[in-house]
């Protein structure tokens, strides 16, 4: 079942830039769907349409849910300037539900927060991660169809951000809720999510490790998807249309408990590769290489 | 120098004595400043709300009129509204000139502008994904426009008391549309200009702080809206 189904979205805050294109794309249900991409890619841009709260310029989005049923949280999230029981309470009430008490204390409860050290706090005596924890609970009170967390683990502690994907994966759970989360940090995201995508440009990618290359003799833009590069510690042969380069593996994160990717850092810039097992240790020198033949071109 | 702290000390004696013909200026006072800034703040509020948090076509330049109307001098809006309620205007037949309630079209003239322009400003500066986290917690039409009010309720209340402050102590619009009516549109100011011009300094001076005595007591009354 499709959660969203996008064809041919165009949108440009002025006539000059078009800062979202995404031709086809089909968002699942009930799945917890990271993408990741450097600032300005459009996410945030992407999530706002996808809200309800911008509307594209041309092009078709289907989804069976209605605006009531989706729950957007900013990057910034803004707390109301009243006590953390009323922020909770604000949107239930305006929704009419009935049992709001048990509500409260089980989305506190999700993002870690105890009921007697926050529920009478006001909103100027929360700190920042508690404040993006207050605004999750506020959304999960609600218990939408949808929840759309624009980079959520951002400025945040490492508890914070264990919190904020416990809290995830526990409503994706025992709600079914679908989840649409932005972010940079991808080993947060792989921890979160069980669907990944890059965007680049205002373009989606499926896959959450892709390499965006641009070309040294012109502007275009290539994407290596990290299957297609191969990793050794052992020096590789250079053959015709095939690159090699030697770097260090900085990160390894394992995805959906089966597969490896690592993250090679070379001079100026950083390369995710994709392998079965974990046979590399972090710290290593590597080599790796691609064949130009596997470069995929897109148009910006 | 001697006027001066005599005035002050006439000031409690006027407040404490309960003097018939001060306290029928204060009356006059703060009724009509009052009921004037009551009907700004109504009409003003929902306005400015709309110039601040919504984009439509001829906003920037509505923003630079109400500005510019900050700028009303009292005596030009006295000016006006004479030449609109007397007998021979085109309101002439509503005898609205030298009464209180005369006074109040002028007050409400220059109290408008003020809370338009102020709350326009308060909506702008309110935190940037306001109206985001509003509506995506389900609120809607009133209820939406309510809460943001209530969120932004510290820059409403500068709103509505530097629009309150301006009329409360305007002199141009009670002298011209009032007449300084003993009794019936004679008001604190009005009695200032009058005692002074005859040269009771330490009366204009009781009155003059008398006045502020009265700013005190109506930001007091609102102190509750400005607590975290």
């Amino acid at each position: 079942m499709n959660l969203f189904q996008i064809r041919n979205l165009l949108f440009s805050y002025s006539d000059k830039n078009c800062v979202l294109k995404i031709k086809e794309l089909d968002l699942r249900k009930e799945e917890i769907i990271v993408f990741s991409g450097p600032n300005g890619s459009g996410k945030t841009t992407f999530f706002k349409i996808l809200s309800g709260f911008l509307k594209p310029d041309s092009g078709e989005i289907k989804t069976d849910l209605r605006f009531s049923e989706i729950s957007y949280l900013p990057q910034e999230p803004c707390l109301l300037k009243r006590s953390v029981k009323k922020n909770l309470e604000y949107g239930l009430k305006i929704r009419k539900i009935l049992n709001i008490d048990e509500r409260i204390d089980h989305a506190l409860g999700m993002t870690g927060l105890s009921k007697e050290k926050y529920l009478n706090r006001k909103w100027f005596e929360l700190s920042g991660g508690e404040k993006k924890r207050v605004a999750l609970s506020q959304r999960l009170a609600l218990r939408p169809l949808l929840m759309i967390l624009d980079e959520p683990s951002e400025s945040v502690d490492s508890e914070t951000r264990f919190y904020l994907s416990e809290a995830v994966k526990q409503a994706s759970f025992e709600w079914k809720t679908s989840f649409i989360i932005s972010t940079h940090d991808k080993i947060w995201g792989t921890q979160t999510g069980n669907s990944f995508y890059s965007m680049l440009n205002g373009n989606v990618f499926e896959g959450g490790f892709l390499n965006f290359i641009k070309s040294e003799n012109s502007n275009e833009l290539f994407v290596i998807r990290p299957e297609k590069i191969t990793i050794s510690e052992t020096p590789i042969k250079e053959r015709d249309f095939c690159l090699v380069f030697k770097g260090f593996v900085s990160a390894c994160i394992l995805v959906c408990k089966k597969e490896y990717y690592y993250c090679v850092d070379l001079n100026d810039k950083k390369i995710w590769v994709k392998s079965a097992g974990k046979n590399i240790s972090t710290g290593s020198f590597v080599y790796i290489s691609y064949d130009k033949n596997n470069f995929e071109k897109f148009e910006s | 120098m001697e006027f001066l702290t005599q005035g002050f000390f006439d000031a409690v004696k006027i407040l404490v004595s309960g003097d018939p013909e001060a306290f029928s200026a204060i009356y006059a006072t703060i009724t009509v400043s009052s009921v004037s800034v009551l009907f700004s703040a109504a009409a003003g509020f929902p306005i400015g709300f709309i110039l601040g948090y919504y984009n439509f076509f001829g906003k920037k330049t509505l923003r630079l009129v109400f500005d510019t109307l900050l700028s009303l001098p009292t005596v030009f809006v006295g000016l006006v509204v004479y030449a609109l309620i007397t007998s021979r205007g085109p309101l002439g037949e509503f005898n609205l000139l030298f009464t209180l309630k005369g006074i109040g079209i002028g007050q409400f003239i220059l109290a408008f502008p003020v809370i338009v322009s102020l709350s326009a400003a308060a909506t702008e500066s309110g935190e940037e994904n306001l109206g985001l986290t509003l509506k995506s917690l389900g609120a809607r039409k009133l209820d939406f426009f309510l809460s943001y009010l209530w969120e932004i309720r510290h820059g409403l209340l500068t709103a509505f008391l530097t629009a309150y402050g301006r009329i409360l102590t305007e002199v141009g619009v009670s002298m011209m549309v009032g007449g300084n009516i003993k009794w019936k549109t004679r008001t604190v100011t009005t009695a200032i200009a009058l005692e002074t011009g005859k040269g009771y300094f330490e009366t204009g001076i009781a009155l003059g702080a008398v006045l502020l005595f009265i700013a005190l007591l109506v930001n007091l009354s609102l102190v509750f809206l400005r607590k975290r």
